[in-house]
């Protein structure tokens, strides 16, 4: 699990951990009912406040994302599977809304930008 | 659940100088920094806490009991660390846990053993052949060793090198996984407590100027940088401290919102750090 | 308690090698005057122990650390007063040990056998002693007490001294029918007496030290 805090952002420290989390249960990079780290151990190793780490955990529980057990630790909640893939497919229409607009402003076909996604789709 | 370490209008008065009605509390499991300027009170306070001196008003209450009458029991739970080396110097380090671990109720020589094995403090060395971290080092493990719940420091870090202050930072983040630990510390270093406090206690002159969580703190202000032209009257009233260059000026304000309001797009906002914080409030003093 | 009184000892280690050195210079160099030997040896050499162990302590600062320790000062003061005792018991086993050797060694010194009597006598000196300078000692610590301690023994032994002689000279009646009823009343009084003395001693400077380290900040 991979979390950077930025010190220098405006991004206040919680909400750079609450995004960070969000997405990589959105990303599907963690599991259902994967444990999270306690709130002191992730204090530790990110060299933050515990009240920081534990006012992120609350919001990613009230939001839906997470799971504390009183006594056991954190755990991620099991997703609605449908919101997530929803979630998921806005990101993808995002994305290639973007790529809409950047070849729309060199003037490229549809036909061009279809070709393009079958030659990447390909690749990948 | 009572506060670990309360304390409500503590005041003292000497010759020249008067704590005045000091304030602030601390939860379980949490770590305290305690700040301000050289001779602000920051020992004074502590001194009061441990009840080498004696108070002249107001209230220290320390795991729930009142500090001096419960002292006894009080002190079989706290840890503390000084400034300054008060253990004997001509014993060695056996012989100076020999004669403090029959006071404490739980002393644990196997903690203690374990202790001066990982900060590598031979048991045969006299207390004055340490050097400054190691003598330090000893006062964690003796504080340590008693399964205290609170640990009290008191400048711990002074002279020593970043080094050893890290590692001090690392061991008290350790004591800290551990929920039901509280640590209370003093010093003027203020990024070390940036670095792992939960919570800022701010002293200047005798008396608390903030105490509060050290994220909230850092939040809830902004350091202000502009062209000087933009600074009105009107602005000036939101600015804790203002310092004017040649080339523009530099302020902390509690106000961001005001701030940024007036200043649209003309100044930069940044996030300050608590050295800055705590030098624009003891000069604002000053000024004032 | 007695950690604290171990503390004390363990403190002082070179001076207790030392005293062995110490009390038996003090025997050969009296060996004329008889019991004073016993006396002086045992006086001196538990009143350096006290002295020193009251430098060590302020020399570190740990009234600090003592106070910081779940110790009460009652504990701290009460410590001082029984090492006094246990300081003596001390210095006089050294005594009889020096005197076992010596007299088993067949050298052709010297040595007065302890009584009761001159163990009455140690005790009454260094309680008087004691009594004045440990009440001293908890209210100034201990560089500012040695300057007031020299004041107050220049005072009571000097003035003492010149008093008595002067009393001596004038002969004056009550003065003589008090020792005249105090050579008259048994041994087993007069101790009793000097008993009920030291204890008085004893409890007021305890007390008096005890209300002044009370007071004491650090």
């Amino acid at each position: 699990m991979n979390i950077i805090i930025s010190n220098s952002s405006q991004e206040a420290i919680y909400e750079q951990i609450v995004r960070q989390i969000k997405n990589m249960i959105i990303r599907g990079e963690l599991a259902e009912n994967e444990m999270l780290p306690s709130i002191r151990s992730l204090a530790r190793d990110l060299q933050i406040s515990v009240i920081t780490t534990k006012k992120a955990y609350e919001e990613l529980e009230k939001d839906g994302y997470i799971v504390t057990v009183q006594g056991k630790g954190s755990f991620v909640a099991a997703q609605n599977k449908e919101i997530l893939r929803e979630m998921r497919l806005k990101i993808v229409e995002e994305k290639l809304a973007e790529a809409v607009d950047a070849g729309r402003s060199i003037e490229l076909s549809l036909e061009e930008m279809q070709e393009m996604l079958k030659i990447l789709y390909e690749e990948a | 659940m009572a506060p670990i370490l309360e304390v409500r209008n503590l005041s003292k008065r000497f010759k020249d100088f008067s704590l005045n009605k000091v304030s602030f509390t601390l939860e379980k499991g949490y770590i305290m920094g305690f700040i301000g300027p050289n001779g602000a009170g920051k020992s004074t306070t502590i001194k009061l806490i441990m009840n080498l001196l004696s108070k002249d008003g107001g209230e220290i209450k320390i795991l729930g009991l009142d500090n001096i009458k419960h002292e006894k029991e009080v002190k079989n739970r706290i840890g503390f660390v000084f400034d300054e080396n008060y253990f004997y110097e001509e014993l060695t380090v056996a012989e100076m846990k020999a004669v403090i671990a029959p006071f404490y109720k739980n002393w644990s020589d196997d903690a203690f053993n374990r202790y001066i094995k990982e900060f590598s403090l031979p048991p045969r060395s006299k207390i004055k052949e340490l050097s400054k971290g190691m003598k330090m080092k000893f006062s964690i493990a003796v504080a340590l060793s008693h399964d205290a719940e609170l640990l009290i420091m008191d400048e711990p870090t002074s002279g020593l090198d970043p080094i050893i202050r890290s590692e001090l930072l690392d061991i008290l983040t350790y004591i800290l996984q551990d929920e039901n630990k509280s640590v209370f510390f003093s010093t003027h270093i203020t990024s070390d407590i940036e670095k792992i406090a939960d919570y800022v206690t701010f002293i200047n002159n005798g008396t608390i100027v903030f105490s509060s969580s050290k994220d909230e703190v850092i939040d809830r202000h902004g350091l202000v940088k502009g062209p000087r032209e933009m600074l009105s009257s009107e602005l000036r009233k939101y600015f804790i401290g203002i310092k004017e260059t040649p080339y523009g000026f530099e302020g902390l304000t509690e106000n961001k919102q005001q701030v940024k309001r007036l200043l649209k797009d003309g100044a930069v906002i940044e996030k300050p750090n608590l050295e800055d914080i705590m030098l624009y409030y003891t000069k604002e003093v000053q000024h004032a | 308690m007695l950690n604290l009184i171990v503390k004390d000892i363990l403190i002082q280690k070179k001076i207790f090698l030392f005293g062995f050195i110490y009390i038996v210079l003090i025997m050969i160099s009296f060996q004329q005057s008889g019991s004073t030997m016993f006396g002086t040896s045992v006086v001196a050499f538990t009143y350096i122990l006290i002295q020193s162990a009251c430098a060590y302590d302020d020399k570190n600062k740990s009234d600090v650390l003592l106070n910081s320790l779940p110790i009460s000062r009652v504990t701290i003061v009460s410590a001082r007063y029984v090492s006094i005792f246990i300081f003596a018991a001390i210095a006089t086993a050294y005594y009889l040990i020096i005197s076992v050797i010596i007299r088993a060694s067949g050298l052709p010194i010297q040595i007065y056998v302890v009584t009761f009597e001159s163990v009455l006598g140690v005790l009454f000196a260094l309680l008087l002693i004691s009594s004045i300078y440990l009440p001293i000692f908890f209210k100034v610590g201990y560089i500012k007490s040695k300057t007031i301690n020299f004041i107050v023994f220049f005072i009571v032994f000097f003035g003492g001294t010149v008093y008595l002689q002067d009393l001596a000279k004038k002969d004056v009646p009550f003065v003589r029918s008090a020792l005249e009823f105090i050579s008259r009343q048994s041994d087993t009084t007069i101790a009793a007496a000097l008993i009920a003395v030291m204890v008085l001693m004893l409890v007021v400077s305890y007390c008096l030290a005890l209300h002044n380290y009370r007071k004491r900040e650090f």
